[in-house]
């Protein structure tokens, strides 16, 4: 019996010398859409591109190791404000790869794969070649999710821990990671959205486009309890047919407002339209709104869910 | 092959725009069972109420609008090859899609969504067409000399390809969900079509078509060559100039209410000369009608395919037409 005591301690020490071991080694190591990098050391002068992007390193309180930020879609929250006003920004949109290079980063965080495009910044493992590293938002990156499994939270915690590990602020991401699933909790424990069948319409006049069955959108009606008719359709929006609204006569329109096409023009759409105009929805004012940016999966995606909970609630 | 008589074809083509016409109001993506399509098409108490309105302010004005839509193509294309005497000219070789797309992109992309509300996209591609049509005129005019026809195609050339950097530009650094929508109206679709949209393309398809009828004559002697039809009284560059207006409206008008389509204006012509031969007599009311059978099955098409999702026009339309137009093609050949 003894020689089993005295192991235990020792096979105890072991194992966690081993993890401790993989830790170190694993904690360098990033794995993103186009492939892994490993870091020498945690990265001091990361540029961030698309709004999502940039959010995270804020939430994360990454300011002073970001040297550039690019392509905005709206106004950054107030919360971030000042610390988003210190970082330079590169371009309006993605900027040139001279530019990006020329910034000596050794971080690229990307909110869409499309800012490793050739004709924008070039792939993730030229930049690994270069000794950049690079991440692209996980729900952005399609080789991670398939066409019809729909995302979940799991795609926001993975990209704050994923990054907080690398920065070396894991704790100020479990934080964040916490904060959120209580505040999603909160916001969801009712279920204030009931069941009923919701229409989503994000934009263009001649065929509305919706969601999908699978995106940051159609999650967002899941959470509260809303169900969206289009959720049979494969991928993250599709663009359906006026007919097939007017079919499904949804009990409510949850409008998502953009620069590109407002909340207010697609309404005034519907009740101009002699057919659309006839819809319960239209017809009762059944409207929801709900800005972009909080449809995506990323650090506003939660001020999304409280936002539609409480319109919700208001509608009762 | 010789031409089949046209009191066969004819009728027979009329028809078929009939049953296509038909189809396009009773098949959607909501669907609608056998009794309710006819008393809905009857005006019936017991129809339906969001199917009925579904058929009579969706489909119907949606279903002549393709059918006039693909009738106006189908007629400045004859027009055009006439005119240029050139078997590859379109409706579109005067610059007038690619100005049409460009005013059209940037309207969506980069004017304020309030002014292109108020304006609306149609008024501002038909203004891009028109535009591009007049720079085309303009290159092409040489004072004292006139405009040869190839001087007109290379005008229209430069212009086209002129507006399409302009397009690609814009869509370049346009936001990308805004050129999603811009990308929706470049490969055209008649979704969003409505009863206000059709008497003013109804009129000039039916005006034009009944003026193209009554010059048929004139139009049949341009075939022959400049010289023979100068020697026969024919003021060139009057018929001409006339002509490039005539397509210049009815080409801008069908783009500003579908967007681009492309195909109808280049090979229903040739569809229409090889069932019915070159005289103009029989092959402008063949080629019309047969326009807008193309476009008004296509459409149909492009709604039931992936329904509930819709399809632009651009997607299908060569796809599904291409083939027979291919089989007539080889049958031709066989048979010279």
């Amino acid at each position: 019996m003894k020689p089993l005591h005295r192991l235990i301690p020792t096979s105890t020490l072991a194992l966690g010398l081993t993890l401790a071991l993989t830790q170190v080694s694993l904690a360098n190591t990033l794995e993103s859409c186009g492939g892994s990098f490993t870091f020498d050391a945690a990265p001091e002068r990361a540029i961030t591109l698309n709004q999502q992007a940039t959010e995270v390193m804020l939430a994360l309180g990454l300011e002073e190791r970001m040297v550039g930020t690019a392509y905005m879609d709206d106004e950054i929250p107030e919360q971030w404000r000042d610390a988003y006003d210190q970082i330079p920004v590169l371009a309006e949109r993605y900027p040139a790869a001279e530019v990006v290079l020329s910034a000596d980063p050794d971080f690229l965080f990307a909110g869409f794969a499309s800012a490793f495009s050739p004709d924008n910044l070039g792939s993730e493992s030229d930049w690994h070649d270069l000794g950049v590293g690079t991440y692209i938002v996980d729900a952005s990156c399609s080789d991670w999710h398939a066409a019809d499994e729909p995302k979940t939270t799991a795609s926001i915690y993975n990209d704050l821990r994923e990054v907080g590990r690398v920065f070396e602020v894991s704790d100020r991401a479990e934080s964040l990671i916490e904060d959120i699933e209580q505040r999603l909790a909160a916001a969801t424990e009712g279920q204030p959205g009931n069941n009923r069948s919701v229409f989503v319409y994000d934009s263009n006049l001649d065929s509305p486009f919706s969601v999908g069955c699978c995106g940051g959108p159609a999650l967002l009606m899941n959470l509260v309890g809303l169900e969206s008719i289009s959720a049979g359709e494969e991928g993250n929006w599709a663009t359906l047919s006026w007919e097939f609204v007017v079919e499904n006569d949804p009990e409510l329109i949850v409008l998502i407002e953009a620069d590109w096409s407002t909340a207010d023009e697609k309404r005034r759409h519907m009740e101009s339209d002699p057919v659309l105009s006839e819809l319960t929805a239209v017809q009762e004012g059944n409207y929801l709104v709900i800005p972009f940016s909080e449809t995506l999966l990323g650090m506003r995606f939660v001020d999304g869910v409280e936002r539609l909970a409480a319109e919700l609630e208001a509608l009762d | 092959m010789k031409s089949a008589p046209l009191t066969l074809v004819l009728p027979l083509i009329a028809l078929g725009l009939a049953a296509a016409m038909l189809a396009g109001v009773f098949w959607g993506t909501a669907a609608i069972s056998w009794p309710d399509r006819w008393s809905i098409l009857l005006r019936a108490d017991t129809a339906p109420r969001n199917l009925s309105l579904i058929v009579w302010e969706w489909r119907m004005p949606r279903v002549l609008l393709s059918g006039l839509a693909g009738a106006a193509l189908a007629l400045a294309g004859v027009l055009m090859q006439t005119a240029l005497r050139n078997p590859l000219a379109d409706p579109y070789l005067m610059g007038l899609s690619s100005g049409a797309s460009a005013a059209a992109v940037a309207a969506i992309i980069w004017l304020p969504g309030g002014l292109v509300e108020q304006l609306g996209v149609p008024l501002i591609a038909f203004v891009g067409a028109l535009l591009a049509f007049g720079m085309t005129l303009g290159f092409a005019h040489r004072p004292g000399r006139g405009m040869t026809p190839l001087i007109v195609i290379l005008a229209g050339v430069a212009v086209s390809l002129m507006f399409q950097s302009v397009t690609a530009f814009l869509l370049y650094f346009g936001d990308p969900h805004a050129t999603r929508n811009a990308l929706g109206w470049l490969m055209g679709t008649a979704a969003g079509s409505r009863w206000g949209d059709v008497p003013l393309l109804a009129t000039v398809v039916v005006i034009l078509g009944i003026v193209a009828m009554l010059g048929r004559g004139v139009l049949d002697t341009l075939l022959l060559g400049d010289e023979r039809a100068q020697a026969l009284g024919i003021s060139l560059p009057l018929v001409r100039l006339s002509i490039y207006s005539a397509v210049a409206l009815l080409t801008a008008l069908t783009v500003a209410n579908l967007g681009i389509v492309g195909f109808v204006g280049l090979i229903v012509p040739h569809m229409a000369r090889l069932l019915v031969g070159g005289r103009h007599g029989g092959l402008i009311p063949v080629a019309m009608l047969a326009g807008a059978v193309v476009l008004v099955l296509v459409d149909l098409a492009c709604r039931l395919l992936l329904a509930p999702e819709e399809l632009p026009l651009g997607v299908l339309l060569a796809l599904l037409a291409a083939p027979p137009f291919i089989i007539l093609l080889r049958r031709v050949n066989h048979a010279l």
